[in-house]
């Protein structure tokens, strides 16, 4: 279980996050919403021990997270996320290398799964394959936090589909928490079972998905503009 | 271990390119220079550029991990989302950073060497005055080498930690705090302290340069020169210790 | 991608439906085993926990059946469906029966609209 207590973070000019508290439940697919430099891949980060907080503590499992917290969390960058001087099956050795639960076999399907070739160097593979790629190096660890920042910024229909279907396939809820930010919000709204509302570094909700069509009768953007507004 | 020498093998690769660009310049220069001193006939001219060439090498531990660590400077996340402990990141770029500098500076010597014994001329050195002429020649150097390069690692990830908070002014900080430690260093050394610390454990080593180079005796008078253990000592401990703070910077306080 | 769901209804109830709805067209005969869990969120692009409450939801209903370690089945108690069937036609006439009158008809405008409807089908098939 991931908590943020009174957790705050802050930069020379700017606060990232200020005064955030939430738990985050377990086996579930959420989706961490908010409009840009809302705070939402500091959020992440965090989680992942690659950033620290100002005030307050992260945890996972009532242990403060740090740097080495990754041998919990599989955490997926919006940038680019590999040696350009490997091929697909040398990024793959390496991965597994560095992490204990890195699931060789399931990275080779995964990769066969979304028709990429694992015999390419990493820098000559589409910005489709790489991205799949990236997806592929996260769903193959069998670890209880998998974090995804904007999987799928940036990417075609096609390869989105493959991406939404290859998470749905790889993924094992009784095992495993997913939270995932995306701008694509309709587009993956089926898939995430509950939303942690987020603005200028404050948490603003966290919601059952399947609550707010029954009570509120809205899609999730349109839930993000009525709390935007309510806030504002 | 199979994580600890995935982490070698990845940081071989992120800099293979460069040690062959360096052993093909090492290559190059020592033939050319070869053939143009066959051409100029400069006695031992290959040796002495040789001898540059090995001199400037202690400038290629601190550059290599420059190199290499800005590699992941550009993609920390990458670098970063790692179970393993910052001593083990950063040790394994300073390992490879080593083998790489001995074989660019074995090939250099070794060609130097090998040019020296081709290469003839009316004066003749004693041959094991020149075997401990380089082995000290080379024992300055790399050490040298390590000594730059790992307070390279350590000032470079204070920069990392600056980044964060001060952007483009980290630099500038860092470069000051360079010149702030070498001040106090040198201002150290002139203390009784220092004298205290550093000046200790003399040993006799024998020396290349005070033997007498005649034709009639030649290496029946080695001297010696005194050396302090306590100075090598010193400098261990001090090496450690900044790069123990590096490995915490990098565990602690680094952020992407 | 999966297909388009209302945005006013929780999902779960959607795929009751549609799955109901499959079920009394034939499109999934008696006794069919119906896709694993993981399987029917990856063809509906669904979150697998919200499949699991669609087939719990499925299983109160007694429409479907969870044989333990063999999957999930559709019942082979043909009144089980008949039910259903009569359940979903009530419910399309309530639905019906609520817009009409929202527009100001009668019971006996609709009965009227209806059997007007249904003998100039007829009258156009024949």
């Amino acid at each position: 279980m991931i908590t943020f207590e009174n957790v705050s973070k802050r930069y020379l000019t700017k606060h990232a996050l200020s005064d955030v508290n939430v738990t985050i439940p377990e086996g579930k697919i959420i989706g961490l919403v908010g409009s840009n430099g809302s705070g939402k891949s500091t959020f992440m980060k965090m989680i992942a021990g690659l950033v620290g907080p100002s005030e307050g503590k992260v945890m996972i499992d009532q242990e403060p997270v740090s740097r080495r917290t990754a041998n919990k969390v599989a955490y997926l960058s919006e940038l680019d996320a590999y040696y350009s001087f490997f091929s697909v099956k040398e990024t793959i050795d390496f991965f597994a290398s560095q992490f204990q639960d890195f699931d060789v076999e399931k990275a080779n399907d995964i990769v066969d799964f979304m028709e990429v070739d694992s015999s390419q160097k990493v820098k000559h593979l589409s910005k489709g394959n790489r991205g799949r790629l990236k997806i592929a190096l996260t769903l193959a660890r069998e670890v209880p936090v998998i974090l995804m920042d904007e999987p799928l910024s940036g990417l075609d229909p096609m390869v989105r589909d493959s991406i939404v279907k290859g998470l749905l396939s790889f993924i094992d809820l009784e095992k495993q928490t997913v939270i995932i930010t995306t701008h694509e919000v309709t587009e993956i709204e089926p898939l995430l079972e509950t939303v942690i509302a987020i603005r200028n570094g404050k948490v603003l909700a966290l919601e059952d998905v399947e609550t707010i069509r029954e009570r509120d009768r809205m899609r999730i953007v349109d839930w993000l503009k009525k709390m935007y507004q309510e806030e504002a | 271990m199979m994580n600890w020498s995935g982490l070698l093998r990845k940081e071989f690769r992120v800099t293979r390119t460069l040690l062959l660009g360096v052993l093909t310049f090492d290559l190059l220069v020592m033939i050319g220079f070869f053939l143009a001193s066959e051409r100029w006939e400069f006695p031992y001219l290959t040796a002495i550029i040789g001898g540059v060439l090995t001199a400037i090498h202690v400038f290629f531990l601190p550059l290599y991990l420059l190199i290499s660590l800005n590699t992941e400077g550009r993609n920390l996340h990458l670098w970063l989302h790692n179970p393993q402990s910052g001593a083990r990141l950063l040790g394994a770029k300073f390992l490879n950073g080593l083998l790489a500098i001995l074989i660019s500076i074995g090939l250099v010597s070794s060609l130097s060497l090998l040019a020296y014994n081709i290469e003839t001329s009316a004066l003749e050195l004693p041959i094991d005055n020149v075997w401990l002429f380089g082995f000290y020649f080379l024992a300055v150097i790399v050490t040298g080498s390590i000594y730059m390069g790992i307070w390279l690692i350590f000032y470079w990830t204070f920069y990392q930690v600056l980044k964060t908070y001060i952007g483009k002014w980290a630099l500038l900080l860092v470069l000051v705090l360079v010149a702030f430690i070498s001040w106090l260093g040198s201002w150290f050394s002139g203390t009784r302290l220092s004298e205290v610390l550093v000046e200790w454990g003399y040993v006799q080593l024998p020396s290349p340069l005070n033997m007498e180079v005649s034709q009639q005796e030649f290496g029946l008078t080695v001297s010696t020169f005194p050396f302090p253990v306590g100075n090598v000592v010193f400098d261990i401990i001090t090496l450690v210790v900044i790069f123990l703070i590096a490995c915490w910077l990098l565990d602690r306080k680094v952020e992407v | 991608m999966g297909e388009e769901f209302n945005p006013s209804k929780p999902i779960y109830l959607q795929l009751v439906d549609r799955i109901s709805w499959e079920i009394i067209k034939g499109e999934r005969k008696t006794g069919e085993k119906l896709p694993s869990v993981r399987e029917m969120a990856i063809q509906s692009g669904v979150n697998p926990n919200t499949v699991s409450r669609t087939y719990n939801e499925l299983e109160r209903m007694e429409i479907v059946e969870t044989k333990r370690g063999q999957g999930t089945f559709v019942t082979e108690q043909k009144e089980k469906l008949v039910e259903l069937r009569e359940q979903l036609k009530i419910n399309h006439i309530q639905n019906f029966i609520e817009e009409m009158k929202q527009m100001g008809f009668s019971s006996e405008d609709m009965i009227e609209g209806i059997r007007t409807y249904v003998t100039n089908e007829k009258e156009n098939q024949s």
